[in-house]
C-alpha cells in the first residue's frame, strides 16, 4: 500500500542519504528564487496591508497622494499577498516536495527560472496597475485587463513542470501531497482561464460576471491554497513524527470529498443578490458540506501525531504547521457559518469575512508555509537556522498577530453587522462601532510585520550561508529538547 | 500512467461538474439579457420606453472610473431581500426618504428586491466586496445635489464629520480663481478650503463619476411580461417585518 511514509526505497541508508543531497543541489536554486521573490512580495504586502487597514480607520494620512486610498490598497495588498507572495511560496514548497517524493533531480531549471521572472513581472506590472488606478474591484481579479495572460503562461510552464517531474519519478508510490500538488496544478489554470475570459472576453450579464468573479475568490482559496497548503501538511507532520499518515483511506476520502465540493463555492458571497437563487443557495451549502473533509483531515492529522504531539515544543516546523492545521479548521468553520443565513445576513459585506480570508491565507498557509521553509531552508543550504529564540519571536508573534487580527475582525464584523440590522438608525453608526476594533487590527498588523521582520533577517543568514554548522537540528527549546528527547525523535 | 489518467479523468469529471452547472449554464442563459419594452398601458408608469431604460456614455466612463477607485471594497450595490437576510429595504436612508421620513408608517420602502437587468448597461455589477460605507444601488434617489457629491467625494469630511471616506483629490484641479469653469468650484470653507485665490473644480473624470453615480436607481418599474404576476411593482415585493 502507499502510504506516506520514508521507508520505501531498497537502498540503504548512506545511498539514500546521498541521492537526497543531489536532489537537494539541483532543487537548490529555482526553490530559493521563489523563496526569496516570494518573501519580497510578502514584505511589499505587509506594508500595504498596513497601510490600508491604517487608512480604514484615519482616512486623511497621506490624503494627497491618489494611490493611498483604501480602494487601491486594499486590493494591492491582497493581490501582492496571493499572487506575490502564497503562489511563489507554495510553488517553491511544491518543487521541494514533489523532488522529494519522486526522487529525481531537476533538469533544465532554466526553464522553471524564466517562468519565475514572467510570473513576478506580471504581479509587478498587476499590482503597479492597482495602485496607479487601473483595477478591476474583483477581488483576486483585481489585476489589470491583459496581465493574466503572462500569468497564465508562467503558471502553466510551472505547473507542466510538476506534472513532467511527477511522470519521471523512480517508484510506483503515489503520496498524498503528490495528489494535492497535481491536482492544484491542475485546477488553477482551469478556474483561473475560465474567470478571465469570461468576465474580459466574452462577458454575460453583468451580474453574472460579478456571480463568476466571487466564484473565482472562493475556489481560488478552496481549490489552490487549500490543497497546496495541506499537501505540505501532509508531507511534514509524518516526516517530523517518524510515522507514516495515520489512514490512506481517511486521506483518501477527505481528497475526493474536497474535490467534490471545492468547485462550488464562492457564490455565497451575493447571497440575497440579484442572482438565481440557487447559485449562492448551492454554494452556501457546499462550503457547509466541507466541513466533512476538514474533519477527516483534523482526525487524520491527530492520529498521526498522537503520543508526538510534545514535538510541538521542539521542532519549529511542527509548531507552524500544527498552528496552521487548527487555523484551516477555525477558517471552515466560520467559512460554513457565514454560508448560513442566520450568522450570514450579520457577516456578510463585513469585517468578518475579511478576518475568514485572512485566517485561511495567513493562519493557515503562510504558518504551514513557514514550517515547511524551516523544515527546507537547512536541507538546501547545509547549515541549521541560528537561534531557537529567534523562531520562537517569529512564532508567537505571528500567531498572536494573526489570532488578534480575527479576533478583531470577527468582533468587529459582529458590531458592524448588528448595527446594521438597525435600519432606523443611521448607517454610520454600522462603521463607528466597528472602528475600535479596526484599530485593533492595525496594531495586529504591526505584530506581523516585526515577527516577519525577525524572519527575514533570519532566513537571509540562512541564504548567505551564515547559520550554524551543526549536524543538529535547531529546536525552539533547546535545552529541553536535549534533554527530554530520544535519540529517535532527534533525527526529526 | 492508467493510475494517473484516472486520476485526472477524476479530477475533470468532479470539477467539470460545478464548472458547467454553476458557472457555464448561467453564463450562456444570461448572455443575451436585453432590456424589455413596456406594453403600452405601462407606459405612463414608467420612466423609459423600456426596462431597463438605458444609460449614456458618461455613465459607462464612470462606472469605470468607480471600477479603477475599488469602490466596491466599500460600496455595496446589492440590498437584500427582507424575509431572511436582514432590514436593506427598509433603510429609509438609503431610499431617498431621508432618515426623518415620517409618512406611511410601517410600509416598506418604495424601493424593491434586485433583478439581474437592474444591471444591465454595466460590464461588471459592482455588488460589492464589503460594506464598510452605505450601500449604494438606490444612490440616485438620495436628493443631493451634484455640488455635493462633488464635495463628498472631494472631502468628504467637509460634509460629513464622521465619514471614514478618502478623499479623491485625484479626480479635481486645484486652479487659480477665475480660470475658467469657475462656476463648478465647489463651495469649500474653513480648514477644507484650498489657499487663498485658489478653487477647486472637478475634472471630466469626476462628472463622469457623479453621473454614474446619480445614474444608480434599481427602482424602475418591472414589465408585466418578466414579474410574471401581473402587478406593477414599484413598492418592494416583499412586506415581511424585519426581525432584529
Amino acid at each position: 500500500m502507499a502510504t506516506q511514509s520514508n521507508i520505501v526505497t531498497t537502498a540503504t541508508p548512506e545511498e539514500d542519504a546521498q541521492q537526497r543531497v543531489a536532489i537537494d543541489r539541483s532543487l537548490r536554486i529555482p526553490v530559493l528564487f521563489f523563496f526569496i521573490s516570494g518573501l519580497a512580495w510578502l514584505f511589499v504586502s505587509l506594508a500595504l496591508g498596513l497601510a490600508a487597514s491604517v487608512k480604514l480607520h484615519s482616512p486623511d494620512i497621506l490624503a494627497s497622494l491618489p494611490f493611498m486610498t483604501y480602494g487601491r490598497l486594499q486590493p494591492a495588498h491582497l493581490n501582492a499577498f496571493m499572487y506575490g507572495w502564497v503562489f511563489q511560496v507554495g510553488l517553491g514548497t511544491a518543487l521541494w516536495i514533489m523532488g522529494r517524493l519522486c526522487r529525481i533531480s531537476l533538469p533544465r531549471i532554466a526553464i522553471l527560472i524564466v517562468a519565475g521572472i514572467l510570473w513576478n513581472v506580471g504581479v509587478t506590472v498587476g499590482v503597479t496597475g492597482i495602485l496607479l488606478g487601473h483595477g478591476t474591484s474583483m477581488l483576486f481579479l483585481d489585476f489589470p485587463k491583459g496581465v493574466w495572460v503572462l500569468m497564465f503562461v508562467a503558471y502553466c510552464i510551472i505547473a507542466g513542470y510538476l506534472v513532467m517531474m511527477f511522470k519521471a519519478r523512480r517508484d510506483g508510490h503515489v503520496f498524498i501531497s503528490q495528489w494535492y500538488i497535481l491536482a492544484a496544478c491542475f485546477w488553477f489554470p482551469w478556474i483561473y482561464l475560465t474567470s478571465n475570459l469570461l468576465i474580459h472576453h466574452f462577458p454575460s450579464a453583468a451580474v453574472i460576471n460579478a456571480a463568476i468573479g466571487s466564484w473565482y475568490s472562493g475556489t481560488l482559496l478552496m481549490l489552490w491554497v487549500v490543497p497546496i497548503g495541506l499537501g505540505v501538511t501532509y508531507y511534514l507532520i509524518p516526516k517530523v513524527v517518524g510515522r507514516p499518515i495515520h489512514s490512506y483511506q481517511l486521506a483518501l476520502a477527505s481528497f475526493w470529498s474536497l474535490a467534490l465540493l471545492g468547485g462550488w463555492v464562492g457564490v455565497q458571497h451575493y447571497m440575497g443578490g440579484p442572482l438565481p437563487a440557487w447559485m449562492p443557495a448551492v454554494s452556501g451549502a457546499a462550503m457547509i458540506f466541507m466541513i466533512v473533509p476538514m474533519v477527516f483531515i483534523g482526525i487524520n492529522h491527530y492520529r498521526t501525531m498522537k503520543g508526538s504531539i510534545d514535538l510541538v515544543n521542539y521542532s519549529p516546523t511542527l509548531r507552524f504547521v500544527f498552528f496552521g492545521a487548527i487555523a484551516f479548521a477555525v477558517y471552515i468553520l466560520l467559512g460554513a457559518a457565514f454560508s448560513l443565513f442566520r450568522f450570514g445576513k450579520i457577516f456578510q459585506f463585513s469585517h468578518g469575512e475579511l478576518g475568514a480570508q485572512m485566517t485561511a491565507l495567513y493562519g493557515f498557509f503562510t504558518m504551514v508555509m513557514f514550517g515547511a521553509i524551516y523544515f527546507i531552508m537547512p536541507r538546501l543550504m547545509g547549515c541549521e537556522w541560528r537561534s531557537g529564540k529567534w523562531i520562537r519571536f517569529h512564532f508567537w508573534f505571528s500567531a498572536y498577530g494573526t489570532s488578534a487580527m480575527l479576533l478583531c475582525l470577527l468582533m468587529g464584523g459582529l458590531f458592524q453587522g448588528q448595527q446594521a440590522m438597525a435600519y432606523e438608525a443611521e448607517h454610520v453608526l454600522s462603521w463607528e462601532v466597528a472602528q475600535g476594533f479596526l484599530v485593533g487590527r492595525s496594531i495586529a498588523w504591526v505584530f506581523i510585520i516585526l515577527s516577519n521582520l525577525m524572519f527575514f533577517f533570519h532566513i537571509l543568514l540562512m541564504i548567505c550561508r551564515l547559520g550554524r554548522r551543526s549536524g543538529q537540528a535547531t529546536y525552539i527549546h533547546p535545552e529541553k529538547a536535549a534533554k527530554e528527547m530520544n535519540p529517535a525523535q532527534a533525527q526529526a | 500512467m492508467t493510475q494517473i489518467r484516472s486520476f485526472i479523468i477524476l479530477l475533470a469529471i468532479t470539477f467539470g461538474l460545478p464548472w458547467f452547472a454553476l458557472i457555464l449554464m448561467p453564463h450562456m442563459s444570461f448572455k443575451d439579457l436585453a432590456a424589455t419594452p413596456y406594453s403600452e398601458d405601462e407606459l405612463e408608469l414608467a420612466d423609459g420606453s423600456s426596462y431597463p431604460p438605458g444609460g449614456a456614455g458618461r455613465v459607462a466612463n464612470g462606472h469605470a472610473i468607480y471600477t479603477a477607485e475599488g469602490c466596491a471594497y466599500c460600496h455595496t450595490q446589492m440590498v437584500r431581500p427582507s424575509d431572511q437576510l436582514g432590514t436593506d429595504l427598509w433603510r429609509d436612508e438609503w431610499n431617498g426618504r431621508g432618515l426623518d421620513w415620517e409618512g406611511d408608517e410601517g410600509k416598506p420602502a418604495p424601493i424593491r428586491t434586485l433583478r439581474p437587468e437592474d444591471y444591465l448597461e454595466e460590464t461588471v455589477a459592482h455588488l460589492g466586496i464589503q460594506r464598510t460605507g452605505p450601500d449604494l444601488s438606490n444612490f440616485g434617489w438620495r436628493n443631493l445635489s451634484e455640488t455635493q457629491i462633488h464635495q463628498s467625494l472631494y472631502s468628504p469630511r467637509s460634509l460629513n464629520g464622521r465619514s471614514n471616506m478618502p478623499g479623491y483629490k485625484n479626480l479635481y484641479r486645484v486652479q487659480r480663481k477665475g480660470s475658467g469653469a469657475g462656476s463648478k468650484a465647489l463651495p469649500l470653507e474653513g480648514e477644507f478650503a484650498p489657499k487663498e485665490g485658489y478653487e477647486v473644480v472637478p475634472t471630466p473624470r469626476a462628472d463622469a463619476l457623479v453621473s454614474y453615480l446619480k445614474s444608480l436607481r434599481k427602482d424602475h418599474l418591472v414589465p408585466k411580461s418578466l414579474s410574471g404576476k401581473g402587478t406593477a411593482a414599484t413598492a418592494a415585493g416583499d412586506d415581511a417585518v424585519p426581525q432584529s
